[in-house]
């Protein structure tokens, strides 16, 4: 796993106007986390939440990783928290965006991503 | 014949618009080794702000040599054999001696669409009348569908206002004539366009940014353009299967009754103010027009309607007031809510696609609805999926789009909307 590589990926993802932050972590928000003052000014209280809650969710991941779990959001206030489960791992693609964001070319962007992602980590 | 057909599509992800220019014609030239008789080219609206268009067509042309020409424009995505894309710019460029191209614009489309359509047509027939080759097939790409972006509405797809509603109603003309923003006018368009060159298959794209709808831009060589309609015009001894699909069955009968005078907006269903019966009929409640909830539902419940006995979708796009506006023009008579889920969109191409009896194809080019991008998410993997499997190591390049259509002189025109059209060339 190159974190150079990963951190070029996640940079090219918060040039999307509807990606808000973004990082790769693990349990414990361990991972790699783009330079912080990239991430849109609005979700900044989020990510402090999602520090404190996001173990939670790693928990789900680590029971289902084994049965395909591929992804997993949820509505935060006015945001949406996705988390791209990278197979084989219980690594993720967090992403934060915009509630109103239109979903399907989100999903697109975090596909291309994730699929990036992948073959970083396998290389 | 098929043989001496040279084509490769690629594509560059770079932010920087000349660079991306410079990157996907140098990945192109790269893998043809003849000199390419055109360029499609599909790009995203992300350039406006790291560049602009113009940067990006001077990109292609550092590399792309000057006396090749080029048409496309702005789309919300693409597909192509390397994936599906919700920013960058792809093109696809094709070598092959039996085969002549001309290249010509027709402007001001959303004011005069008719004499757009003349214009446009007149350099095509004088470019291509030399020509000893059998087959015109002609690629046409035109500014999509706007909309104002008008404080304190902004660009709600829903406004249930009366008063606001009919304030946007009427402000629609002036809009449509002075400042050229509004509906893409393509029903008009084409059938002007086909009229003048019947013997001929075509398959047209609208232009459209990231589903904003606030701005698109077309281009021709090296000239980027509004409210024009670009065309590709060859003629070569490739035949050419052209068809559509989108995966959607009659389903809820009903009676338009009302409509505008410009028939893109519907007044009445079964006699009655047409967003209430809307609901009744799809047995919603009125949350149903609640915005977010509206913009992810409204693409499965389109109307569906026949038109010379073929089935075509048209989606309820925008709620004004007890009105409701489409894309398309309709008339009063029988029409559907139309079935249709991610599955049977994407199984409609695959469908589609064996249907063509096209064995071996050479090259083709696709442009499906932007709606269908938005609905399918990061499922439109599958559309990939499909092509792949139909057109195995055979390049192809489609295109999310703000409209589409097809026409051949057999089947006549099909303006198209959530749907698929389709060109795919090889030999008779």
């Amino acid at each position: 796993m190159d974190p150079e590589k990963i951190q070029a990926v996640l940079e090219d993802l918060l040039k999307f106007e509807d990606v808000y932050a973004c990082m790769v972590a693990k349990q414990g928000m361990e991972g790699v986390v783009p330079d912080k003052s990239k991430f849109s000014p609005k979700v900044l209280g989020i990510i402090e939440t999602l520090q404190t809650t996001i173990d939670n969710e790693f928990q789900i991941i680590k029971q289902y990783s084994d049965y395909g779990l591929g992804e997993m959001s949820f509505r935060l206030q006015d945001f949406e928290v996705r988390l791209y489960v990278l197979p084989g791992s219980e690594i993720a693609l967090i992403a934060i965006t915009p509630s109103q964001a239109n979903r399907g070319l989100v999903e697109v962007t975090l596909e291309n991503a994730r699929r990036k992602l992948i073959e970083i980590i396998k290389a | 014949m098929t043989n001496d057909v040279l084509v490769n599509v690629e594509f560059s992800e770079k932010w920087a618009a000349r660079e991306a220019g410079r990157e996907m014609a140098s990945r192109v030239l790269a893998g043809l080794s003849g000199k390419p008789k055109f360029l499609i080219v599909y790009a995203t609206i992300h350039y406006a702000e790291n560049g602009g268009f113009q940067d990006l067509l001077d990109g292609i042309y550092d590399v792309l040599p000057k006396d090749v020409p080029l048409v496309g424009g702005t789309v919300t995505g693409f597909t192509i054999r390397q994936g599906c894309f919700s920013h960058g710019i792809a093109g696809m460029a094709v070598a092959h001696p039996n085969m002549d191209v001309s290249v010509s614009v027709g402007h001001n489309i959303k004011r005069n669409p008719s004499a757009a359509a003349k214009e446009c047509a007149k350099k095509l027939e004088v470019d291509l009348d030399v020509s000893k080759q059998p087959n015109l097939f002609l690629f046409s790409f035109s500014a999509g569908t706007e909309i104002l972006d008008v404080p304190p509405i902004g660009r709600s797809p829903v406004i249930r206002s009366e008063l606001l509603a009919k304030t946007v109603m009427s402000g629609f003309s002036t809009s449509q004539y002075v400042l050229q923003k509004g509906s893409g006018m393509e029903d008009d368009l084409l059938a002007s366009l086909v009229a003048e060159i019947p013997n001929c298959k075509l398959l047209h794209g609208s232009a459209i940014d990231d589903v904003k709808m606030l701005r698109n831009y077309q281009f021709c060589n090296n000239s980027v353009l509004t409210n024009a309609l670009v065309c590709l015009g060859i003629k070569s001894d490739l035949s050419t299967a052209v068809s559509f699909s989108h995966g959607a069955e009659p389903n809820i009968p009903f009676e338009i009754t009302k409509v505008s005078d410009n028939g893109r907006i519907i007044h009445e269903i079964n006699g009655k103010p047409a967003a209430k019966e809307l609901l009744r009929l799809i047995n919603w409640q009125d949350d149903f027009f609640e915005e977010r909830s509206f913009t992810r539902r409204f693409p499965f419940f389109p109307l569906g309607l026949y038109i010379n006995g073929k089935f075509f979708i048209r989606p309820f796009v925008m709620i004004l007031g007890d009105s409701i506006m489409l894309m398309t023009k309709v008339e009063k008579g029988k029409a559907f809510i139309a079935r249709i889920n991610g599955s049977s969109m994407v199984s409609s191409v695959d469908d589609a696609l064996t249907a063509s009896n096209v064995t071996t194809p050479v090259f083709g080019v696709f442009t499906s609805c932007a709606i269908r991008f938005m609905a399918l998410g990061r499922e439109v993997y599958r559309d990939r999926d499909v092509l792949l499997k139909h057109f195995k190591d055979t390049p192809f390049l489609l295109g999310y789009c703000g409209g589409e259509a097809v026409y051949t002189p057999e089947t006549g025109l099909g303006y198209l909307n959530e749907s698929v059209g389709y060109a795919v060339f090889g030999s008779d």
